[in-house]
């Protein structure tokens, strides 16, 4: 036996040095992390919109994905079963889970086009998530696709022009890849059999496959996973890191915004191959729809037209006329629910009015406009005008 | 097991606790079974390779090159060290290579790239038992004892990545007694911080919108390839010498020093300096073992010391990856170093050791202007092809799409930018900075700096942390 780390830690060096200090400002960071876990959790649930008050404590009750995207896995097995009921999945971006000035009754679109509906045998399922970009639109409808359980008889979308600069899987979609293989093993077999057709958005498929697949398949990280739960459960900065991280990027961007004086409705021009990529990434989901037997439907959003907006008007009506010709071509029902919502209707938003999100009626009237406008499809009309392929 | 993860910590930390705590006699194969279980965490079957190379370099040295005079005996050993590099490395670039010639002189044939896993710091390790077998040749005594041979060809901090390590290095530390210092376990402590900061914050940060850029199918505008390259230059950078600030703070906290790699090489006045300052022990190797040599068989004829330098640069580039795009980074970088000596001799100003006296504007000029070619370099390295640099550098050079992106989002711009302007600030205050503990400022202020700024820095690893990405050069 060696005394040399003895020797160590009774060297006089070690307790003048700044180790200690170190050490104890670090315990005193984690008590503060660990005592504020809470109100870290609740700033990130408010950065993604997803607040509910009337959710269901009985997940069973959900009607959708209330983690907005974040913890996909936990609602998968709530969304209602396509075998035993006509299914309809509606799927966007924040419009569709956020209600502004959010009064008693109020619910969201999927709320009442399901509450509607299901009397008709019809279930809705809302699988929106803030800022999903058509990346992850298509991942959700290969998800919902992969087994009869969970495959639609409609997939209605919300088009929404700026998301057209997004693109990748979000961390609770990767770690809802990773962790059924099978959804996995379709999005790789999408991305191979559409190369040709869709070379943009198969070569991104395949980038974001190769992110999941570098950062958590082997043993060692399996292992490593164990290790992070582990240390996770004593240090609370390791197990609140992703709520931290959210909050410090948060912070970053507002820094960012002052600086630069970026408001919200600062102009965002497209970004042309993230714009073509998006556009190819549609396509995809029309032809996995139609591969499928799943009635795809796009309607481009409501917005505020009292508001100023952040887009570039010449490129937006170029996307209007592009979307329209995109569902004419290919046979999809279409709408452009662009001017449905009164202004006494929306929000505010940062002191300003908000040209994104409405209050409670905004969701009825959108609800009510969906299900009127594409009646004939929602409860399966054999007379309904069926989609046909890329022309 | 990436020395970013947290299995890592865990195995260092264990390792570091039973190290010092056995009896000095145990301590030699602790660390030897320590260094391959770490290196067997990846794939076992490999640890076999490392063992047989391991074996024969000790016994070659010992036996074959130390006693007998025949004048290939040590061809044989290199050879027999490069067989199995080629062999995992180089055979689908070979087969690539051939089927394209066959296709080119009319034959049909065709083989289909085989299905090879390149072994973990293999590129290293024939580097460092190609450099034991020319010192024994060249009259170095050979490690007696195989127990001191194989703790120096497997010591798990340099084994997957480097340092580089020579015997001449290493002879001492490895047969000397060993004691754990305070001064030691301090100083590698603090470089296993900066690496962790180095690699968790920053590389791994601008990872994403480097390979948005060179993984996408679209066309680049300039400001997405200059923003791609730039910040794939200083991805690099951070990558690399933070697994050498981690390998270096390692083989402290057991005792053993080993040789810089990096030395600030974007401060660069010159072409020739960068190679002074960048992967250090890898350009030392080529330099010794590879330029010296071929300049030397042909001494009698100087003109063909270009040629030479090109060809061992190129070799250099080879030696990064099995693909043309490195071959030709390592001909652009020999270009440049024999332009340095010639054509823009007196364009370049001295290095900062040669000639300390050079005005600011030369300097920042002879700075600027390296940095500009070692940047347009890794846009080669990067590159899937040759076309796509090609590409990419077209987009540059014409400013396709003005100051708009096409790929990155402004955020990716702007934060690729921040880190660049960061790196210079870091580069232009490092002399204050670094001088701060010297300083007559009163103790107090750096006593509560420290503990706070090292605090900072492990909060934010462990906030901006990405789950232990596997570093850069594990690909070489």
């Amino acid at each position: 036996m060696s005394f040399d780390l003895g020797r160590l830690l009774t060297d006089r060096r070690l307790w003048k040095g700044p180790a200690p200090w170190v050490l104890l400002t670090f315990v005193v960071a984690n008590f503060w992390v660990g005592a504020h876990a809470e109100l870290f959790q609740n700033l990130r649930t408010h950065n993604l919109l997803a607040i509910d008050p009337t959710a269901p404590a009985d997940l069973s009750k959900s009607q959708y994905d209330i983690s907005c995207g974040e913890g996909i896995g936990r609602f998968w097995q709530y969304i209602p079963d396509a075998r035993s009921n006509r299914l309809i999945v509606i799927s966007g971006m924040s419009q569709m889970h956020t209600i502004n000035d959010r009064k008693p009754g109020d619910k969201l679109i999927c709320q009442w086009m399901d509450d509607t509906l299901r009397p008709q045998g019809i279930r809705v399922w809302g699988e929106a998530g803030p800022n999903l970009c058509n990346e992850e639109a298509l991942m959700q409808m290969i998800a919902f696709c992969n087994e009869p359980r969970t495959t639609p008889a409609v997939f209605i979308y919300a088009l929404c022009f700026d998301k057209f600069r997004n693109l990748d899987l979000r961390p609770g979609y990767q770690d809802f890849l990773r962790a059924r293989p099978d959804i996995l093993a379709a999005y790789q077999q999408a991305a191979d059999h559409y190369a040709s057709q869709y070379p943009l958005a198969s070569t991104k498929m395949k980038s974001s496959l190769a992110d999941l697949k570098s950062e958590a398949t082997e043993e060692d990280n399996s292992f490593e996973t164990r290790v992070r739960a582990g240390v996770a459960k004593f240090v609370p900065l390791v197990a609140q890191r992703q709520d931290v991280n959210a909050l410090l990027t948060i912070q970053i961007g507002m820094l960012r915004n002052a600086v630069l004086r970026i408001t919200p409705t600062s102009k965002r021009p497209i970004i042309q191959s993230r714009y073509d990529m998006n556009r190819e990434f549609l396509q995809m989901m029309a032809d996995v729809a139609l591969e499928h037997h799943v009635q795809f439907i796009v309607y481009v959003i409501p917005l505020n037209a009292q508001a100023e907006n952040p887009y570039v008007t010449s490129e937006y009506e170029q996307f209007k006329i592009w979307a329209k010709k995109f569902a004419d071509d290919r046979g999809l029902p279409f709408a452009n629910f662009e001017n449905l919502i009164p202004r006494d209707e929306w929000g505010f938003f940062m002191g300003g009015p908000d040209f994104k999100h409405f209050r409670g009626e905004g969701h009825r009237r959108t609800a009510e406009a969906i299900m009127q406008t594409f009646h004939p499809w929602l409860v399966g009309d054999p007379h309904a005008p069926k989609a046909v392929t890329q022309p | 097991m990436i020395f970013t993860s947290y299995t890592y910590l865990v195995f260092l930390i264990t390792a570091f606790v039973i190290h010092w705590s056995l009896p000095v006699k145990a301590r030699k194969p602790f660390l030897i079974v320590a260094s391959y279980v770490f290196y067997c965490s990846w794939k076992w079957q490999f640890g076999f390779l490392l063992l047989g190379v391991s074996l024969f370099n000790w016994s070659y040295g010992r036996w074959v090159l130390k006693e007998a005079t025949i004048p290939w005996a040590l061809a044989c050993g290199v050879a027999v060290n490069l067989t199995p590099l080629i062999y995992f490395k180089y055979t689908n670039f070979l087969l690539a290579n051939a089927s394209a010639a066959a296709r080119l002189a009319g034959f049909d044939w065709h083989q289909p790239a085989l299905n090879i896993i390149l072994p973990l710091g293999i590129s290293f390790f024939t580097f460092q038992g190609i450099a034991y077998l020319v010192d024994i040749a060249t009259g170095d005594e050979p490690l007696e004892h195989l127990m001191d041979f194989l703790l120096f060809k497997a010591l798990w901090p340099q084994l997957i990545a480097g340092p580089i390590v020579r015997l001449g290095d290493m002879r001492d530390q490895l047969l000397r007694r060993r004691t754990l210092d305070y001064a030691d376990v301090a100083e590698g402590c603090q470089r296993v911080l900066f690496g962790f900061f180095k690699k968790v914050v920053l590389a791994d940060n601008l990872a994403p919108t480097v390979d948005m850029v060179f993984n996408s199918a679209s066309p680049a505008n300039a400001i997405d390839a200059g923003t791609a390259v730039l910040g794939f230059a200083m991805q690099i950078y951070f990558d690399f010498s933070a697994y050498s600030d981690i390998a270096i703070g390692t083989a402290r906290l057991f005792g053993f020093r080993l040789p810089e790699n990096f030395n600030w090489p974007y401060l660069s006045r010159s072409p020739r300096e960068f190679w002074n300052r960048w992967h250090m022990t890898l350009s030392n190797w080529i330099r010794d073992y590879l330029f010296t040599p071929m300049s030397m068989a042909s001494r009698r004829r100087p003109k063909l010391l270009p040629v030479w330098l090109l060809v061992a640069m190129a070799l250099c580039g080879l030696w990064h990856g099995a693909a043309w795009t490195f071959v030709l980074w390592g001909v652009w970088h020999g270009l440049l170093l024999i332009a340095n000596s010639t054509l823009l001799k007196r364009f370049f100003p001295p290095s900062s050791q040669d000639r300390p006296d050079v005005p600011l504007w030369r300097v920042s000029l002879g700075i600027a202007v390296t940095f500009v070619l070692v940047v347009a370099g890794w846009l080669l390295f990067r590159a899937r092809s040759v076309s796509q640099a090609r590409s990419l550098l077209y987009s540059i050079a014409i400013i396709r799409g003005g100051m708009r992106p096409s790929i990155l989002r402004e955020n990716s711009v702007l934060w690729v930018a921040c880190i660049f302007f960061a790196l210079l600030a870091a580069q232009a205050l490092r002399r204050p900075l670094l001088s701060l503990g010297n300083s007559t400022l009163p103790r107090w202020p750096i006593f509560i700096l420290r503990p706070v700024l090292y605090t900072a820095m492990v909060a934010v690893i462990i906030i901006a942390d990405r789950e232990a990405q596997a570093f850069v050069y594990f690909q070489f």
